[in-house]
């Protein structure tokens, strides 16, 4: 396998776009990827679109081709990848593979979802068509009474505490105040979480991540040729995936993602470093009790600690373990197929020293974990500077 | 009236599973044919709940969705009647449902 790195980046802002399509965002992220690594002229062998629910969405299909068609490039493959919320880090993971593999050397990656002109039942409905078709669904069952359940199950048995899971969001808006590119800039305090409306109990509004619009691209590429493109490749150490079962309720403890757990040990190990020697870590926080269990189970924290990290700052940008720089799915926003792709960009200008207000200091290696479902598959990619 | 829910039991691991399954998901593609119907009790217990002020469309709100132990298998269901007794560790029984596959009767 060759080593492959990540040549150019580049995003939407994330958040309202009405009068935009799905195509045009993700033309408009592919366009700054293939700038940043000033490959306007390059053939592009490969395109991988990672997206949730076009059809259903927006009555779309055939993205990817869609996409190459309108970029102007003609690839030998185009392919949409889909893996419910984490589609973008699939999308990524295939791309990896393609290049790794030797078979293509220079292969865009194009997260995307458009998600808010529907109103807000039908575009939950769309999202929780990734729940379980029968034991789930025909129940009522939504994304976050899936999260308020865990979160109760968490409560009781670690003691974590209603204040604790604020300071995820809290922490997440503040990050989001320096990064251009998020959803929602804005300042809150715990007694704002605490007084936005109940959602499902005992998680409120700003426990959960927004509904988003999006888009953010990659320009893949074997190290080898990564000067080509940029004098500061970030290399694609380790890659992690892992299923779990589909219903929490299936799960033997549903408390440890075991997705998530298996995703982080198998990257960490391709990648031959431990958790311990990661600077700077992006999640899928789509619920404040998120960030806590996926924390803990990334190895950051002991289980149960997650909640008293987050209280003692220490996922903070200053912090020991910076978690979610950008604000996270909470803060930057989520737009589904985008999500996994934007994660990826954020380690990318982390590691590169370009995060202005919320760079991480001296950060040399990233990680970041997508997952999908209800954390019933997560993939996990370790980054580190290839300069 | 209490429904007792059709279960699969696979007879190489004892495991139940509900909805029914094919194939055991613990013991993996072999264990196909070796799955057995059972019935579930038409009673349970309450694991957790939670309150649903923005539920799907066509669903009551605010409503609970609870995870109740019933007879070994862990299932997720809507709560009905005194809503205002729900709590851990409390009886429920499984009845019919309309628009739902059963439901969870709470009685005060
Ligand atoms: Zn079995």
């Amino acid at each position: 396998m060759r080593e492959v790195a990540i040549v150019g980046v580049g995003m939407t802002p994330f958040g309202k776009h009405p009068d935009r399509s799905l195509i045009d965002l993700m033309l408009e992220a592919s366009h700054t990827a293939l700038m940043d690594a000033g490959a306007l002229e390059t053939p592009i062998e490969a395109v991988h679109v990672g997206c949730m629910a076009s059809g259903m969405l927006c009555g779309l299909e055939n993205t990817a081709t869609l996409l190459a068609d309108e970029l102007g490039v003609k690839p030998q493959t185009a392919e949409r990848v889909e893996n419910s919320a984490a589609s973008g880090g699939s999308a990524l993971l295939s791309a990896y593979l393609a290049v790794a593999s030797g078979l293509y050397d220079v292969v865009l990656i194009v997260g995307g979802e458009k998600m808010r002109h529907l109103p807000t039942p039908q575009a939950t409905r769309a999202i929780a068509a990734m729940t379980h078709p029968e034991g789930e669904r025909p129940h009522g069952v939504t994304m976050p009474s899936l999260a308020a359940l865990l979160t109760r199950l968490y409560m009781r048995r670690y003691g974590l505490t209603r204040r604790q899971l604020a300071l995820v969001a809290v922490k997440n808006h503040r990050n989001a105040l320096s990064n251009p590119y998020a959803h929602l800039r804005r300042a809150i305090t715990v007694e704002d979480v605490l007084s936005s409306r109940v959602v499902a109990e005992p998680l409120r509004l700003f426990d959960c991540s927004p509904i988003s619009d999006g888009a953010a691209a990659l320009l893949l590429a074997p190290l080898e040729r990564a000067l080509e493109f940029t004098d500061q490749p970030v290399v694609l150490r380790g890659v992690g995936q892992a299923v779990d079962r589909v219903m929490m309720t299936e799960r033997d403890d549903p408390l440890t993602l075991h997705a998530v757990k298996e995703a982080a040990g198998r990257a960490l190990e391709r990648a031959g470093v431990s958790i311990d020697e990661i600077d700077v870590v992006e999640l899928h926080d789509a619920f404040t009790i998120l960030e806590i269990v996926e924390s803990e189970d990334l190895g950051l924290f002991e289980k149960g600690r997650g909640g008293e990290a987050v209280e003692e700052g220490l996922t903070a940008i200053d912090g020991e373990r910076p978690i979610n720089p950008s604000g996270g799915l909470k803060a930057r926003g989520h737009p589904l197929g985008a999500t996994g792709v934007a994660q990826a960009v954020e380690i990318t200008w982390q590691l590169r020293g370009e995060a202005g207000g919320r760079q991480v200091r001296e950060a040399e290696r990233g990680l970041s974990c997508n997952v999908s479902g209800f954390a019933a598959n997560a993939v996990v990619i370790v980054y580190e500077r290839g300069w | 009236m209490g429904v007792h829910l059709k279960a699969s039991r696979c007879r190489l691991c004892g495991a139940l599973h509900h909805p029914p399954r094919a194939i055991c998901p613990r013991c993996g593609p072999g264990s196909r044919g070796s799955l057995e119907e059972v019935e579930l009790p038409d009673r349970g217990r309450v694991v957790a709940y939670t309150v649903l002020h923005y539920p799907p469309e066509g669903y009551p709100s605010p409503m609970i969705l609870a995870v109740a132990e019933v007879g070994g298998v862990r299932l997720i269901g809507r709560v009905v009647g005194d809503l205002e007794a729900v709590g851990e560790g409390c009886e429920v029984e499984v009845v019919e449902g309309e628009g739902a596959p059963y439901l969870f009767l709470l009685e005060g």
